[in-house]
Formats: structure tokens, C-alpha cells, sequence
């Protein structure tokens, strides 16, 4: 537990100075049920659902006036699972503040009876249309705030008995609830290990949201790539657990860490596999043409027009020195000047409320980009590129890793503008040793490029028909390998699924 | 560790002061650059595009003109009538005066290929006038108009496939003579193709019409597509023949001789409907072999007569002579080559369009 660790949490010693302490908070009741037994409740009443303490607590309680002599009496008539008599100090300060009510009869005894009466979601989202995500066709059911209708979720959607829960309470003010994932006899072992391990580590305040969780349990926090995918989609998650990989629920966060990854899953809609493959395999091979671009197209187009004329065709002269006559700027700072004004449009877009933000998207991208030609700030082809890389980085499905594409443009262009196509390249090798060196859960990032996984590639830059998909990523090391039996296929060695 | 990982981006920093740009817009891009000689000195002429406001709209383009006794002299003086930096990495074509051909351009080969910017797929050409007066001509024309008409005719047209690039190979190579195909502005003020240049050594000497230069294509090129050869049968019918493939093999005998033989597949155009099927496969298929190996032949006996190699008889017996050597083989062993051509011709197709 992380209380050890805690130096402000108060050591109490019984249940007046208990009760004392916290009643210091305006929201902490203390009331007299009955008189005649001298019988008092206590709680936070922000945290605790009054009319569960009404109906199942009071109202039992006053009818069977009679037959009460001891608190193990009201323990029996007392409909709520999770009540116990407890007579540790601790324990009961502990659940005090995690929701539950009192019932002692004397504070002087030092015990009294545990009610869980937390509220259920109150001030949290009923539902969530996974609207970060989205997939025009197939599920719009997106996980909320509330771990419990996330786990229920999740329960639904795997509904097999190795669907494991594990859960654990992380940050020392916090106190969040976290929750890991996991189908066993699937997944290896180690992947909860690790996960256990650094959640368990982990010492920080205030865990908000899963992405702060990601963020702390990542495995190289200096790099821009995401090494944890976060989903708000419950079918994500769910496909992830199939494959293998585990999910990490955190309390309060509609958000789902699925590990460990690769890089390829930052780039798979769920929409290429309720698409047929053809299809499938079509939009996601465009995503990836999309990443590309978005990459290097203005970085290129700095290098050229700083560096290599001679490779520009004849005919595009005209029209490239054409639009770029009147600028007064080197490529560099006319690139950077249309990257930041994109960049501005999107910040923006995403503060301003909906209705709000699209007219300024129009305005921002047609009014701005017109006005910028004519004032002859920046080229007309650039505005092209610019705004067609902008618009291809959108087309990744995780929004972390669409950031991260459009984050890497900015080296890559500053590069450019210092060495042209040599800085370019020294870039890109870069990027290429760094995301080699990247691990997700101890896996390797680039997987199945390397370490080189040719069967992988079934789900890789192409999706093949879904049953040729039936083997997990060997690179997860998972106990089974093969999801499903094709045609009454022999079964895996090391096959215990049917064992539990 | 970390001192290295401190000083190498300070000394990339450092490095951004060195490198030399040359953004598009603030540079001179040559498009074609013309050498004349005239007393002794070379006269060099660039044509450039001046790029203004206008979107869309044809360019005006102006000449440099300077003088100079080198041909890499002519740039400095160029440079004094700019503003901006000279920049040869767009160069299409270089177009080399009459006179000044024949007072030899072995410098000018030397200086082309020197410079890193400048492309091997430019075109060479020889004007038949001054380079400058051609050159003032294409201001009437798009730009890149000289080379993309050469490149088009290498392509569609009976002129060999030339650029900087094989020129070079053959001026560099002992065995084989350089062609640069020839241009011309007719009384009309026309600009046309007009046969190729045969330098000895890197002096012109020979010049080829534009029959001889589709002949000479038939020998140089390996792929001879879209080509025309007019043929006049025995009955005074006018024919075109488009070549579509050409396959030679060619052997060497120390008689000395040279075997060539060709495999052809052509189509018939012109007068065909005048011609019946039997005719076509028997007599007109005869008649058009016999024509072109005569014409053939014709054109290597006059290459063997003017002592001008460019077909590459050198590199044949080159390849197949341990010891060759170049002086006593133009000496001594190719004015007496016989030569025996053999054409093979497969009427594929008459009268329907491509």
C-alpha cells in the first residue's frame, strides 16, 4: 500500500481523535441514529450516497428496534455486502475516507461496523461515444470516467472466467483506484509482473488520469512516441487483451492503457477489420502514405528549394519560383511561419468550444492561408504542403501518435534548412535508431520490423482476411499462440486454456 | 560521455554558418548556354528566365553575352551583369557554334563535366549559325525549347540518343568519334534538327544529313522506335517505313571485315492500299532490305573514307584485341575494313495508324 510511504497521513490512535480530525471538514457527518442505543453514524457525506444509509441502514435499523443489542445484530439485518465489524484503527480511517460509513456505538469501544455506501457515479458521464476515436461504422461505445462501468464493459465484451481484474490504489493524495487487466493463461506472465512492479513503485500525488499513469510507468519517458496506447474504445481494449497484452483502468479516466505495444498499433482503426481486408488493407496502407507525407513533405520541400534546384523538373520550375518570387524569406522561416499557424488553428480549434471552433478553422485556414499568399508571406505550393500534411498527420486513429508525427515535422524542417537532403537523412536515421532502441513493456517498439517477424505481417502493413489473423504477436511471447482453430485445426503445445 | 553529447550539437551550430545555400528564387537558373569564337575569342551567351508577379504566364528570358579567352572565363563575366548567384544545375542544352566546333572542344567537355551542377542528361548541339544568334532565337520559344526538341527527336525522330553523358564517354574512349546533332533557324525563323556533327578527335569534321543520321541511329542506338526511312520501290511507289524494333549483332574478322546484321520490324505507311498482300511479303519486303543495306554500307564506306569512327568499329575490334592500339588501327587496319551488311526486314503491319 502506498500509505507507508506517506509522511502527512495521520497515525491515529482511536476513534475520538479519529473523529476529531475529521471533522475539521464541514462535509463530515457524525449523527445519532437511535437513542435508546446510543447508536452513531459517521462519513463524508460528498462521498457517501445518503439515501443507501437511509433505506438500507437507518430504516432497518429503527424497525428492528428491539432485537439490537450489539453491533453483530445490525450486521444481520444490514442488506449491503462488504459490512464488516472492524476494530482496526487504520483500516477504518481507511475506508472512512474511501466512502464508507461508521456505525459505532460507543467511541470509546474502538470498533464499530463498516458500511460501503460510496456513491455510484454521481458527476460522472453515463455514457461516452468514443468520439476521439470515432469509426463511422461498427461500436460507438467509449469507456467513462467510472472504472466500475469500464470494468463491466470490458466483463461484457470478454465474457470468458480468465478475464482477470487485479486491482491496487495508486497516488499518495489521490488514493486512485487502478485496476490491471489481463486474460490469464494468455498473456505472459511477466507483462503483469512488470506492470504490478511499477505500479507498485510508483510514488506520485495525484494520478488523474490514465494518460499521468502512462506517463509515469512508461518505460523511456524522454522520447515523443507514445509507448502506451491509450483507448477510449472498449472494443480496442478488448482486441488488445485477446492479443495477449494487458489494459491498466485507472478510476476517474475514460482512457485505457493497453501494454506493452508496438508501433503499429498506434496506426490500426478498428474500422480496417469491420471493413472487408481489401478495403481494410486500402485505408490503412493510405494512413501510413499519410504519415509519410506528413513527415518529410515540407522538410523536403525546404531542403530542395534551400539546397537542390537541380532536382526539380523542368516544368515545376516555373510555377515553384513563380509562387515563391515575391517572398521575402528563406524556405525555412516561410515553412516554420506556415507550420506554426497551423499548429495555432489546431491549439486553438481544440480550446474553443465546438460550434465556435469550426467557424475559426474556416476562418484560420482559408482567410489566413489566402491573405498570407496575397501579403506574399509565405508560397502558395507551400501552403499546399503544409495543408496537406497537416490534414494526412489527422488520419492517424491515436491521437498521441498523430501529435508526435506532427511534433517530429519541426526538427526534421530545421534539418533541412542546415544541411538539406544530408540533414534530412541524418534525421531520419535518427529517428530510426531511436525508435530501434524504444521498448514498450520490455518489447521491442518496432516489432514485427524488427526484431523481423515475417508471419506477423499478416496484420501489419496489410490486413489479410481475418482468418488468416489467427496467430498473437509471438513478439508478446503469449502461452497460447493461436487465437482460434481454422477448421478444427490441431491444438497449440503448451495449449492449458482448457486446464483452468 | 556527456561532453560529447554537449559539444557535438554546439559544433553543429557552429557548422550552420558554413553551408551555401542557393534558394530557388535568389539565383540565376541557366537554361542554355551557347559558346562562338570570333578572333580568338570565345563569346559566351546564357539564356535565363527573369520570373515576375505574373502567375502562369510565359517568362520572359534574357541573354547574357560576355567574352572571354576560356570558356569558364565567360562566367565572370556574368556575374558582373547579376544581381544574383549564377546556377548551372538546371542547364538543358549547350549549344556549341559552328566555328567554334571546328577550332575543337575538348576544354568545354573537360569544364562540363568538371562542375558537379551541371547534369550528364544536358543536350550538346551544334548551330549551324553562331550559338548566340540560335540562342536568341529560342527567346521566341518556351523554355528548355532546344533541348526538348532534341529530346523529343532522340525519342520519336531519326537523331540519335546524345547527351553530355555519352558524348563524354565517346570523347574519353579511344575507339569511337563523337556525333552532336546539328540545329538550324530556316528563312522562316524556324529552329530545326539538321543532321549531326562527326568530330575527329574533338574537331568537327563531318557533317551527316538527316538521312545519314537515321542511319547512323540504326548503328548507335538500342532501341530504334518511331524512326522513318523512305524507301522507292521498282515501280516508283513513294513508301515510309517506321521502324518499331531494331535488333543487330555484329562480328569482327581480322580480314579485316566487319559483319552487321539487322533484324527489323517496321510498318508501312504512305501508298500502301497500291500494294497487294503478295507484294508486300515478297517484293516490297526484298526491295526495302536491298535499299537499306545499300544505304548502310554507303555510310560506313563514307565514314571509312573520311577516317571518322562514330558508329564504333574501333570498340568492336577493341573488345575482341587484347593488344589494340589506337593510332595504328585508324591508320592502318580501318581504311581497309570491308564491310557486309545484312538487313532482315518483318513488314509487321501497313497502313493502320500506330
Amino acid at each position: 500500500m502506498v500509505s507507508s510511504k506517506d509522511n502527512s497521513k495521520h497515525e491515529f490512535k482511536n476513534i475520538d481523535e479519529l473523529f476529531s480530525y475529521y471533522s475539521q471538514s464541514s462535509d463530515f457527518s457524525c449523527l445519532n441514529i437511535s437513542e435508546r442505543l446510543s447508536l452513531n453514524i459517521a462519513y463524508f457525506n460528498s462521498l457517501v450516497d445518503e439515501k443507501i444509509i437511509q433505506e438500507h441502514v437507518s430504516n432497518p435499523i429503527l424497525r428492528n428496534h428491539e432485537d439490537i443489542s450489539n453491533l453483530k445484530d445490525i450486521l444481520k439485518i444490514i442488506p449491503i455486502k462488504d459490512t464488516k465489524i472492524s476494530s482496526d484503527i487504520q483500516e477504518i480511517s481507511e475506508k472512512i475516507i474511501q466512502g464508507s460509513a461508521f456505525i459505532y456505538i460507543n467511541k470509546a469501544m474502538n470498533m464499530g461496523i463498516i458500511i460501503n455506501s460510496l456513491t455510484i457515479s454521481t458527476g460522472y458521464r453515463e455514457q461516452n461515444d468514443a468520439e476521439n476515436e470515432y469509426s463511422v461504422i461498427g461500436p460507438k461505445v467509449g469507456f467513462v470516467e467510472d472504472i466500475d462501468t469500464n470494468l463491466r464493459l470490458l466483463r461484457k465484451s470478454l465474457n470468458i472466467p480468465n478475464l482477470k481484474f487485479e486491482e491496487t490504489f495508486v497516488g499518495t493524495t489521490s488514493n486512485t483506484r487502478v485496476v490491471i487487466a489481463y486474460l490469464e493463461g494468455i498473456i505472459n506472465p511477466e507483462h503483469i509482473n512488470t506492470a504490478r512492479q511499477r505500479i507498485k513503485d510508483l510514488d506520485y500525488d495525484l494520478i488523474c488520469d490514465s494518460s499521468l499513469l502512462d506517463q509515469l510507468i512508461t518505460d523511456n519517458s524522454t522520447t515523443p512516441f507514445p509507448l502506451l496506447l491509450t483507448t477510449e474504445r472498449v472494443d480496442r481494449a478488448a482486441y488488445c487483451l485477446i492479443n495477449g497484452q494487458l489494459a491498466i483502468l485507472c478510476d476517474g479516466s475514460p482512457y485505457v492503457i493497453n501494454a506493452p505495444t508496438s508501433i503499429f498499433d498506434f496506426f490500426v482503426s478498428p474500422e480496417d477489420y469491420l471493413l472487408p481486408w481489401v478495403l481494410g488493407t486500402f485505408f490503412r496502407l493510405i494512413r501510413f502514405l499519410g504519415v509519410f507525407f506528413s513527415i518529410s513533405a515540407t522538410p523536403i520541400y525546404v531542403a530542395v528549394l534551400t539546397y537542390h534546384i537541380a532536382i526539380i523538373p523542368k516544368d515545376m520550375l516555373g510555377p515553384i519560383i513563380d509562387s515563391r518570387v515575391n517572398v521575402p524569406f528563406p524556405p525555412l522561416i516561410e515553412a516554420l511561419f506556415l507550420e506554426v499557424i497551423i499548429e495555432l488553428l489546431r491549439e486553438a480549434g481544440a480550446r474553443l468550444p465546438t460550434k465556435v471552433g469550426q467557424t475559426l478553422g474556416i476562418v484560420g485556414g482559408i482567410v489566413i492561408g489566402q491573405a498570407a499568399v496575397e501579403a506574399a508571406l509565405t508560397s502558395n505550393i507551400l501552403l499546399i504542403i503544409v495543408a496537406l500534411s497537416a490534414l494526412a498527420s489527422f488520419t492517424t486513429p491515436t491521437f498521441k501518435m498523430s501529435n508526435t508525427i506532427r511534433f517530429l515535422r519541426f526538427p526534421l524542417i530545421i534539418l533541412a534548412s542546415i544541411w538539406g537532403g544530408l540533414g534530412l537523412v541524418a534525421g531520419i536515421i535518427i529517428l530510426c535508431t531511436h525508435t530501434l532502441r524504444l521498448k514498450s513493456f520490455g518489447m521491442p517498439y518496432l516489432a514485427p520490423l524488427y526484431p523481423f517477424r515475417y508471419s506477423e505481417f499478416t496484420d501489419g502493413f496489410v490486413r489479410f482476411s481475418l482468418p488468416y489473423i489467427k496467430k498473437r504477436r509471438s513478439i508478446f511471447r503469449p502461452l497460447v499462440q493461436s487465437r482460434f482453430n481454422v477448421n478444427g485445426r490441431k491444438k497449440d503445445i503448451g495449449d492449458d486454456f482448457n486446464n483452468e | 560521455m556527456n561532453k560529447i553529447f554537449i559539444c557535438i550539437p554546439i559544433f553543429c551550430l557552429l557548422l550552420i554558418g558554413c553551408s551555401r545555400t542557393t534558394i530557388i528564387d535568389d539565383v540565376k537558373i541557366i537554361q542554355s548556354i551557347g559558346y562562338d569564337i570570333e578572333n580568338n575569342e570565345i563569346i559566351g551567351t546564357a539564356s535565363y528566365p527573369v520570373y515576375v508577379e505574373s502567375i502562369q504566364e510565359s517568362h520572359p528570358r534574357k541573354l547574357f553575352t560576355a567574352e572571354s579567352k576560356t570558356t569558364t572565363g565567360v562566367f565572370t563575366s556574368f556575374t558582373k551583369q547579376t544581381a544574383d548567384e549564377i546556377d548551372m544545375s538546371q542547364l538543358g542544352s549547350v549549344v556549341i557554334g559552328d566555328a567554334f566546333a571546328k577550332n575543337g572542344i575538348s576544354d568545354l567537355l573537360v569544364n562540363l563535366n568538371s562542375d558537379p551542377n551541371i547534369g550528364t542528361n544536358s543536350t550538346l548541339i551544334i548551330s549551324k549559325k553562331t550559338a548566340s544568334e540560335l540562342l536568341e532565337e529560342t527567346m521566341n520559344y518556351p523554355p528548355y525549347f532546344l533541348s526538348s526538341v532534341l529530346d523529343q527527336s532522340m525519342e520519336n525522330g531519326n537523331v540519335p540518343l546524345t547527351n553530355l553523358h555519352t558524348i563524354s564517354n565517346q570523347y574519353y574512349r579511344e575507339s569511337q568519334d563523337m556525333y552532336i546533332p546539328k540545329m538550324e533557324i530556316t528563312n522562316e525563323g524556324l529552329i530545326v534538327g539538321d543532321g549531326v556533327g562527326i568530330f575527329k578527335n574533338d574537331k568537327l569534321s563531318v557533317s551527316l544529313d538527316n538521312r545519314e543520321t537515321f542511319l547512323l541511329k540504326m548503328f548507335v542506338d538500342k532501341s530504334v522506335y518511331n524512326s522513318t526511312y523512305e524507301v522507292t520501290t521498282s515501280d516508283n511507289i513513294d513508301l515510309l517505313a517506321k521502324i518499331i524494333s531494331n535488333k543487330i549483332k555484329s562480328s569482327v574478322n581480322n580480314s579485316p571485315g566487319v559483319n552487321y546484321k539487322f533484324n527489323l520490324k517496321v510498318y508501312l505507311k504512305e501508298k500502301t492500299t497500291k500494294l497487294s498482300v503478295s507484294d508486300i511479303t515478297n517484293r516490297i519486303t526484298k526491295e526495302i532490305e536491298t535499299s537499306l543495306e545499300k544505304d548502310l554500307l554507303n555510310l560506313l564506306e563514307k565514314l571509312k573514307n573520311e577516317n571518322v569512327d562514330p558508329v564504333g568499329i574501333g570498340e568492336l575490334y577493341r573488345v575482341s584485341q587484347r593488344n589494340w592500339e589506337k593510332n595504328e588501327f585508324y591508320r592502318e587496319i580501318y581504311p581497309n575494313i570491308k564491310f557486309n551488311i545484312e538487313a532482315n526486314v518483318n513488314i509487321v503491319n501497313t497502313g493502320a495508324a500506330e
